[in-house]
């Protein structure tokens, strides 16, 4: 009997990831891109699903899989910097797909990129990179203001749909 | 974390802490109320135990009224945590092309400061009191700047409470002295060290539809940027990736979408 590789027993903690846009097609440098990358707190990887069908057979039944996998949305946190660089980045990308001024829409290719989530282990070498292909921005949250919240931070949100993912193991 | 690096990151956010109070000025006046002189409250930055020390062991000095600035605690601020991977990079100076610094996300922290304010006079602590607290609502921001890695950042100080903090028993030989502390949180960032990496000034990018374009570029000793389209048909696309430094130019080409036809990936490096 051979052993191939060591079982790991170190346990992922989530605060180990980077996540990475490329230049954005309304952009003609990747200058703000760094406020978005260093804010971004918190990304969901999203889930995915197959649907399935029942079939009966001789009084037995079996479960196959029906249709397309499906890919939820993924969801991004982060802080918005002290000259909103990072939230009129992602303004300025959505209202280049539509503005509804003078730009009702435009070809999926103009606007659609591909993102990457880089996934480290505990001493931040990436492990793991995750791609999103075709992802382009769905909503972005709203930022609350107040003159009576001293501490908190300005927080926002933004929600991507893209076509699929690829995922790649790092050695 | 063996490297020795000093930003002075706490340093500087205790000192720019204390020139919020520096220069406070109080009145004196006659007793029949007119205006006497304006007397400047001094700004020590110690402990309750040495201000205890001056007031009762250095009594021939005039000492009071006087404010005194303690830390008293350091917390890890989860809430204002960015992405701690991410490497950023800041540029040494505008003029200095070819050189910038890269450094992981600052870590943020949570200072407690205390201040003491310390008065004969009920009026003196008033009027101290009156030119601190309109200015927190209930924050300011400090502006510290590290000169070592060329960037600066705000700091948010956060006026906590103030509270009285007056004895009502006196031994015969004590006086009174009158006592205001005042709580603060200061949300400041520490740095770990940078280092300095290149500037990436050129790519240059060479298309080859076929493996022997690609060995006969290998093999020369010309640098040749040409691209040529993809043929019809089956077609194979090379990239090269190169970066010119002190007049060597070195390449890295790397195959993809390999034909079947001639089935092996070549990846090489040269210079000339």
């Amino acid at each position: 009997m051979t052993c191939e590789q060591n079982t790991n027993i170190n346990i992922a903690t989530p605060s180990n990831f980077r996540m990475v846009f490329p230049k954005l097609p309304q952009q003609t440098s990747l200058a703000r891109n760094n406020e978005l990358a260093l804010n971004t707190h918190g990304i969901i990887l999203p889930a995915l699903s197959l649907n399935y069908e029942e079939i009966h057979w001789e009084g037995a039944k079996r479960f196959v899989a029906q249709n397309q996998i499906m890919f939820d949305q993924l969801q991004t946190q982060f802080l918005v910097d002290s000259k909103f660089l990072n939230w009129t980045l992602l303004f300025e990308w959505m209202t280049y797909i539509s503005n509804n001024k003078d730009i009702m829409g435009r070809d999926y290719a103009k606007y659609a990129v591909d993102a990457t989530l880089a996934i480290t282990d505990n001493f931040q070498n990436e492990i793991l990179s995750v791609k999103f292909a075709g992802i382009w921005p769905l909503n972005l949250q709203e930022v609350s203001f107040s003159m009576r919240e001293g501490e908190v931070f300005v927080e926002s949100g933004a929600s991507f749909v893209y076509d699929y993912l690829e995922v790649k193991s790092v050695t | 974390m063996r490297q020795y690096y000093y930003y002075k990151s706490l340093r500087k956010t205790i000192t720019q802490f204390l020139d919020i109070f520096n220069g406070i000025k109080i009145a004196r006046y006659e007793q029949d109320g007119t205006f006497k002189k304006l007397v400047e409250v001094p700004l020590k930055f110690s402990p309750k135990e040495k201000i205890w020390f001056w007031l009762n062991e250095r009594k021939d000095d005039e000492m009071l009224p006087i404010m005194s600035v303690s830390m008293t605690g350091v917390e890890y601020a989860m809430e204002r945590s960015t992405n701690r991977n991410y490497e950023f990079t800041v540029c040494p100076s505008a003029a200095e092309y070819g050189s910038i610094t890269r450094f992981l996300a600052p870590a943020p922290y949570d200072i407690s400061f205390q201040l003491n304010i310390w008065a004969l006079y009920m009026t003196d602590i008033d009027q101290i009191l009156e030119q601190i607290l309109p200015y927190f609502q209930p924050h300011i921001f400090i502006n510290i700047r590290i000169e070592e890695i060329n960037t600066s950042f705000n700091a948010k100080v956060i006026f906590r409470s103030a509270s009285p903090e007056h004895e009502s028993e006196y031994s015969d030989e004590g006086r009174r002295v009158l006592k205001y502390v005042l709580d603060f949180s200061v949300q400041t960032l520490i740095f770990k060290p940078a280092e300095a990496t290149g500037v990436i000034g050129k790519i240059i990018t060479n298309y080859y539809t076929t493996a022997e374009g690609f060995r006969s570029a290998l093999n020369s000793t010309e640098t040749v940027s040409t691209f040529t389209s993809a043929a019809s048909g089956e077609s194979q696309v090379i990239t090269g990736l190169g970066y010119t430094e002190d007049d060597k130019i070195m390449y890295k080409y790397e195959i993809f979408q390999f034909g079947n036809e001639v089935g092996e990936d070549i990846t090489g490096t040269f210079k000339k």
